[in-house]
């Protein structure tokens, strides 16, 4: 019990001196789930809208691969971009393997069908309100999802801080495709794991602590956006 | 420009949906500057017809054509829908699709508020009026885009009395070719210019309002009328 509470205080202690080698962690951590939310908030937020709005070709297939791929495990999905990025694979001669972008790679496939399809619903729900006053209005598809992604702002950043505390506790792929290399591609969760098999539990604790206080963050942000929305916005009496 | 007092035309339209032919080979002629109600109990096609007229639904067979003046059509719905944002942002947004400037929307949409007295409520989010509101805003809403027509979908059908006659007020009022659907019968009395009676998806008459309040040519619209039908 002393010596949990002593690596407990270590950790704390580790934390409020801002130690190097966590920061170093915990920026890289950073960088590569930030990176990856960015580049899939781009590509899903948009794939979302039009599927949501649009049917076309082939529409329904894509909504049932990004429905699939939610819940996808992640060690298959580093599984493929490792063989995509090694030496032999087609996307070899990149030499990717092992560094951040592979990292942000892997999570970025992991959270763009959560993206997605969070979002595809969400602006689903908002266009079947809205469709008769698009109708009447005759706008065009373009103006229509513009119009759709600003109204339903606050519930896809709900979707996005979904899809960010997805890729921040991802461990499993960025493992394998980033390697866990001390100053290059060391996260916050391969970190932990290693150091446990170290037995250095006072780091692993520290980043525990770090990433517990990001996944309440994510939360309370979460119900503050909420709230704002609804006192500035309004909530029809009807809902 | 045209001096054909007539509005928009139907020739022979009809409009068919899963659960059988809505409406049947209708030919109408809907004329400027009046008031006309579309009037019949529920069912009758009142609502079909609109959106057939207003562009939301295609006819099935025949055809609907406009006067060469009459180049822009606006709809209210029984239920107006509002986005998630103030009086004044919901009045800017229709502007802005039309592609008029900031500054110039602004001033609009608040000329048109103050018209209506609902200046109080510019920055009021839309969706948390009350019904009444919510539907004189979908009015200045629809007027604001100067339409040659406004049809209006049974606009009061969730209004209590005072909000129903401040409405009817507006509608009233405004100098737009406006063509009401509805079933209530003392509101089409108020407010109707000319009739266009209309049951089980078949036009039955078509008179001015006073005519065809005290000598209806039809049996149906006798028994409507006097609540039998």
């Amino acid at each position: 019990m002393a010596e949990n509470s002593n690596i407990f205080l270590e950790s704390i202690y580790l934390i409020v001196s801002f130690n190097r080698d966590l920061m170093e962690i915990i920026g890289m951590s950073m960088y590569v789930s930030i990176s990856a939310l960015l580049i899939a908030a781009s590509v899903g937020l948009p794939l979302g809208a039009l599927l949501a709005t649009r049917s076309f070709f082939g529409s329904k297939v894509i909504s049932i691969i990004v429905n699939a791929f939610m819940g996808m495990p992640p060690v298959v999905a580093g599984l493929i971009i490792y063989m995509l990025l090694s030496r032999g694979g087609p996307l070899g001669l990149l030499g990717l393997l092992y560094t951040p972008s592979a990292m942000i790679i892997a999570q970025c496939i992991l959270i763009l069908p959560i993206i997605a399809a969070l979002s595809r619903q969400v602006i689903e729900d908002a266009n079947r309100e809205y469709n008769l006053l698009f109708l009447s209005l005759r706008i065009d598809t373009f103006t229509r999802i513009k119009t759709l992604l600003i109204e339903c702002r606050f519930s896809l950043i709900t979707v996005l801080l979904a899809g960010f505390g997805r890729a921040i506790a991802e461990v499993g792929a960025v493992m394998i495709v980033g390697g866990n290399i001390e100053h290059s591609t060391r996260t916050m969760t391969t970190s932990i794991q290693m150091e446990i098999s170290k037995g250095n539990l006072e780091l692993a604790m520290a980043l525990g602590i770090i990433l517990l206080f990001l996944s309440l963050s994510i939360n309370i942000l979460m119900n503050i956006l909420k709230t704002y929305f609804q006192n500035t916005n309004g909530v029809s009496r009807d809902e | 420009m045209t001096n054909s007092n007539i509005a928009l035309h139907l020739d022979n339209v009809s409009f068919r949906h899963e659960k059988g032919e809505a409406l049947q080979k209708t030919s109408l002629e809907f004329k400027k500057a009046k008031n006309t109600v579309i009037l019949g109990p529920n069912g009758a096609g009142k609502s079909i017809l609109l959106k057939l007229c207003h562009g939301l639904l295609q006819p099935s067979s025949g055809h609907l054509f406009f006067e060469s003046d009459i180049i822009n059509t606006c709809m209210v719905f029984p239920k107006p829908v509002f986005l998630r944002r103030t009086v004044l942002e919901n009045l800017e947004y229709v502007l802005e699709i039309k592609g008029i400037e900031k500054k110039i929307r602004i001033e609009k949409a608040k000329n048109a508020l103050k018209q209506f007295s609902m200046l109080d409520f510019i920055n009021h989010p839309a969706r948390n009026l009350s019904s009444g509101e919510k539907q004189r805003l979908s009015l200045i809403r629809a007027l604001l885009l100067d339409p040659d027509i406004l049809f209006l979908d049974e606009p009061t059908s969730n209004l209590d009395p005072s909000a129903t006659g401040t409405l009817e007020k507006m509608i009233k009022d405004t100098d737009v070719t406006t063509i009401m659907a509805t079933h209530d019968i003392m509101q089409a009395k108020r407010v109707a210019e000319y009739i266009i009676f209309i049951n089980q998806g078949k036009v039955k008459e078509c008179a001015g309002a006073a005519t065809f309040f005290n000598r209806p040519a039809t049996e149906e619209a006798r028994k409507f009328i006097e609540g039998k039908l």
